[in-house]
């Protein structure tokens, strides 16, 4: 019985808690079950037996007493980037390795408080640095897709593979993730799962721990895109405690998920179609075009004429805020520390060996791009380069409702054959990266399997706040797509 | 090269990162770093001109960003505070003697 469990989807499990037919212990329990017998992904970083079970056993109660919450009872995980209270937030970083949070996470404090039961903290690139979780101070993490095919050291997208890596094994429900670049989008398409990028603004990020503070956004990581419907209904909302979260009442996200999409208007960028595009992802591409057009959407060529500055523009802007973000460890008030004779030393010493090779090539960057004389050239350059690509998608969204793009280039990759020049691993997130610089909702929704058998995903980005838009028309693709069923996959089985 | 080994050593300095003492991983980060500011130079051929600069989503959604009242609104949580520190003595965080 306790394997049939995992077959739910989060929507299912909580109709099936609805309805008594399963319990929330029961399903707790077979998660952390599951959990253990997939530990070698290295999905979790830790993982919390006794608070979920003492969670789980509260939200029974729940249940009996005719108070459930929108989502009790579902177990669901946590990228370690959330800080939780009382439990140990490492953002995959040596520099947090002892580092306790003194509170709680906006975004995991409306999801304890709409009644998830909380598994425990995901695996994750150092400080959200990263396209395949390789640069985790805690060692890499897994993509179970890899396993199925006999390729183990497949690597599960980043930088929120664990959550990826977590969700397709099934030892979570769902997870949290964040999305800097395309950290919650192209780990979901590398795994075979929904991954959702909300608006700026639109979730909290209050106890996240920051990378790029006008580029991250928190977002959901579920097998479905009802589940992640579910998921954001209970993440959004204004925090006064975060001052760029924004004051608009949140939508019904479920309401008009099964509605018609015809007539909808579905762009294709003509800058997305690179040179040596994959053939199976461009095959792809268009059949999803024409599923659009066979539930009546129309489909029409549109031009983003900035995108081939995108990523240029990420990799200054992006360190340039991580470079004063990261100031803060020190070895002074929380996190390691190395000694030195001076403070400074002191300094030097602790962020010379606790920082990665990653973070610290960022911060230099960073640090160059702010220093006098490079402040104008490199940093308020990207920034003006930044509003075009914001006025290209403005121009578009004036003649299409959708913009569809393939979430990655290629499939997930095995570890042996993943960059080795940092700069090559930096075009993973071509596709990604557009709607983190304009601030758009954006969602990756798995499409189809390629010849090996590995998933690849669609996206979709939408005007500010059109996130039911975007949710209604990529409910449409998944139903098109007829994608595999994990569980029926057998995607929680890693002896093939 | 976009930047000398003296530069990449003058940021490390301003980021407080310290580098590793032997030359050739110092002058690989070099070429790092480097080939990343080369690639990103590529922005210097676009016409911003009268363009404004975008630094937050948020000034494109909201008119302002919202002020709050000057208020206190936690205190009290010097032991929270003080949880994680490496080092601490009379509720203040210790480092080494920075005035002789």
């Amino acid at each position: 019985m306790s394997k049939e469990l995992l077959k739910f989807t989060l929507s299912e499990a909580k109709e099936a808690m609805d309805s008594k037919e399963i319990s929330p212990c029961e399903l707790t329990d077979a998660y952390l079950q599951q959990a253990e017998e997939v530990a070698e992904l290295n999905s979790y970083l830790e993982i919390c037996h006794d608070l979920a079970k003492r969670a789980a056993k509260k939200s029974e109660q729940k249940y009996m007493d005719g108070k459930a919450g929108n989502l009790e009872g579902l177990p669901i995980a946590h990228k370690d980037i959330f800080c939780t209270k009382g439990i140990r937030t490492t953002c995959g970083s040596r520099m947090l390795d002892n580092f306790i949070p003194a509170y709680e996470s906006t975004v995991s404090q409306k999801l304890k408080d709409a009644g998830t039961v909380m598994l425990g903290k995901l695996n994750m690139d150092e400080f959200a640095m990263g396209s395949a979780n390789l640069t985790s101070y805690y060692k890499p993490c897994y993509n179970p897709w890899g396993y199925k095919i006999g390729e183990k050291s497949l690597v599960p997208g980043g930088s929120s593979g664990g959550s990826s890596s977590a969700v397709a094994s099934l030892s979570a429900l769902a997870a949290t993730g964040t999305d800097t670049g395309g950290s919650v989008r192209q780990p979901a398409s590398f795994c075979g799962l929904v991954g959702l990028k909300p608006t700026y603004g639109r979730c909290s990020r209050f106890g996240i721990i920051a990378f790029a503070s006008s580029l991250d956004q928190p977002g959901p990581i579920t097998r479905t895109v009802k589940d992640a419907a579910m998921i954001l209904q209970n993440m959004a909302g204004f925090d006064p405690k975060e001052s760029t979260s924004v004051n608009k009442a949140v939508p019904d996200y479920l309401g008009t998920i099964d509605k018609s999409i015809k007539g909808k208007r579905v762009g294709i960028p003509r800058e997305y179609t690179l040179p040596g595009l994959d053939p199976e992802v461009q095959a792809l591409w268009n059949k999803t075009q024409k599923w659009l057009e066979e539930e009546g959407a129309t489909i029409e060529e549109i031009s983003l004429p900035h995108t081939s500055y995108a990523l240029p523009v990420y990799y200054i802007v992006a360190p340039a805020e991580a470079s004063s973000n990261l100031a803060r460890y020190d070895g002074v008030r929380y996190g390691e520390r190395i000694e030195g004779k001076t403070l400074d030393e002191l300094y030097e010493k602790t962020r010379g060996e606790c920082f990665g090779e990653e973070v610290k090539r960022r911060i230099l960057i960073g640090t160059h791009v702010l220093s006098a004389g490079a402040y104008d050239e490199y940093y308020v350059q990207a920034l003006k380069v930044r509003q075009l690509i914001y006025q290209d998608f403005a121009e578009s969204f004036k003649k299409v409702d959708v913009i569809l793009t393939p979430s990655t280039t290629s499939p997930a990759f095995s570890q042996e054959d993943a960059p080795k020049d940092p700069m090559q691993m930096y075009l993973n997130d071509i596709y990604t990266v557009t709607a983190n610089l304009a601030g758009l909702p954006s969602i990756s929704v798995p499409a189809g399997l390629t010849s090996k058998g590995l998933p690849l995903g669609m996206q979709l980005i939408a005007p500010a706040f059109e996130e039911v838009s975007l949710l209604n028309v990529a409910q449409c693709i998944e139903k098109k797509a007829s994608f595999p069923n994990l569980y029926d996959a057998g995607l929680w089985n890693l002896k093939h | 090269m976009s930047i000398s080994l003296n530069t990449v050593k003058k940021v490390s300095k301003l980021a407080r990162i310290q580098l590793p003492e032997k030359k050739e991983p110092q002058e690989k980060l070099q070429k790092e770093l480097s080939s990343i500011l080369d690639w990103v130079q590529q922005l210097q051929s676009v016409n911003v001109q009268d363009v404004e600069a975008l630094v937050n989503p948020s000034q494109l959604f909201e008119k302002k960003t919202p002020m709050r009242e000057d208020q206190v609104t936690d205190g009290a949580i010097v032991e929270d505070i003080l949880a994680n520190a490496p080092e601490k003595a009379h509720n203040m965080f210790v480092v080494p003697k920075v005035v002789e």
